[in-house]
């Protein structure tokens, strides 16, 4: 009896341990959405962390629109790490084209995928921008972005 | 007698050789190149390269302290980049403004960056197609690199300036792609590492053969 309470124990601690350590990210079922105009084929002739990232910042305009990108596009007029994704928007946040930056650029699929992640972990957007900003300040210039109230 | 005399004359030399090895000569004279060559880093590359050497950030230089580039390298190599520099680009050629030990001092500087020896896993042979690696470029290398491997200040080293091309070796230029440079905005290309790419070996031998065609 003893030795199953512990193996139960211990099978709990080890779910906790895996649920901690588990990715937001890979908890959701990334699907583009009816709305946007369909990936086009430079995305889709990519890797699928590529894809994936895509239809991230179509599924989370504002909070990818909210950080800046420190890869340097800022020469090219971006203004957020969307930019990278995405250039024309529509009604209801609908993308209507998208930009092929983000297929090349592992700095802007990073900050994209970190920016969501700690949406999803339930962060502020000061919080993420403060994060964002501290992790990627060293790799490039960033862009104008503003910083989130 | 003479047997007697060869073998003392063979346990002085030994001795010799011993004192010499013990007593850091050699590495003295590797720490004076090195402290000469900071005091021409602090004064020709900090502004680009930064002081750490990490360059890219807000700088315009590369990361020489790169642990994938110091790997990827040699102090010939290092000596021709910064000795003959990159026309048309921020990188001027130091060859008329240093002397020759001054420029030896500069890579022993540089040099020191380096902790470790990093082996890269290469291809024997890197040929490909040149207009499949066009395109490949055109996909994955343009938006940082430009035009033809233009360049794009504080983004991407210009691929196509004669310079490069003329003291970078096709490996070297494979390993760049494939392996990137840690903690750079060129994150690695080659398919099961972590970046976001995950091109095969063949796309990058074309993407490889693509830019040792734009070498005029």
């Amino acid at each position: 009896m003893k030795r199953i309470t512990s193996l139960l124990f211990l099978g709990i601690l080890f779910a906790i341990v895996a649920a901690g350590c588990s990715s937001k990210l890979s908890d959701e079922t990334w699907k583009l959405d009816k709305k946007h105009s369909p990936l086009p084929d430079f995305v889709l002739n990519t890797s699928e962390k590529i894809n994936e990232t895509y239809v991230m910042a179509a599924t989370y305009p504002e909070v990818v629109a909210s950080v800046p990108c420190y890869c340097g596009c800022v020469v090219e007029g971006h203004k957020s790490n969307l930019d990278c994704f995405v250039k024309q928007v529509g009604e209801n946040n609908a993308v209507t084209e998208w930009d092929s930056h983000g297929i090349s650029c592992d700095t802007c699929i990073e900050i994209a995928r970190d920016a969501v992640e700690m949406h999803l972990s339930g962060k502020s957007p000061n919080k993420i921008y403060q994060l964002i900003t501290g992790k990627y300040e060293d790799i490039g210039e960033p862009t104008p972005t503003p910083e989130p109230k | 007698m003479k047997k007697i005399l060869i073998g003392f004359y063979i346990l002085i030399i030994i001795g010799i050789i011993v004192c010499i090895s013990n007593s850091g000569i050699f590495n003295s004279k590797k720490s004076e190149a090195i402290a000469a060559g900071e005091k021409i880093y602090k004064k020709n590359c900090i502004s680009c390269h930064g002081e750490t050497g990490k360059g890219e950030g807000s700088k315009t230089g590369t990361a020489l302290n790169s642990q994938n580039f110091l790997s990827n390298v040699s102090d010939k190599d290092l000596y021709n980049y910064v000795k003959y520099g990159r026309n048309g680009t921020v990188m001027p050629a130091y060859g008329p403004r240093l002397s020759d030990k001054e420029l030896k001092n500069l890579v022993s500087f540089i040099r020191d960056w380096q902790t470790k020896e990093i082996e890269f896993d290469v291809p024997k042979t890197i040929s490909g197609d040149p207009e499949r690696g066009k395109a490949q470029f055109t996909l994955y290398c343009l938006n940082c690199h430009g035009e033809a491997g233009i360049g794009k200040e504080k983004m991407g080293t210009a691929l196509s300036n004669p310079q490069y091309l003329k003291y970078t070796t096709d490996k070297q230029i494979w390993i760049d792609a494939a392996y990137g440079r840690e903690e750079t905005r060129m994150g690695p290309s080659l398919k099961g590492l972590e970046g976001a790419r995950q091109l095969k070996e063949k796309d990058i031998n074309d993407i490889v053969t693509y830019i040792r065609s734009l070498e005029k």
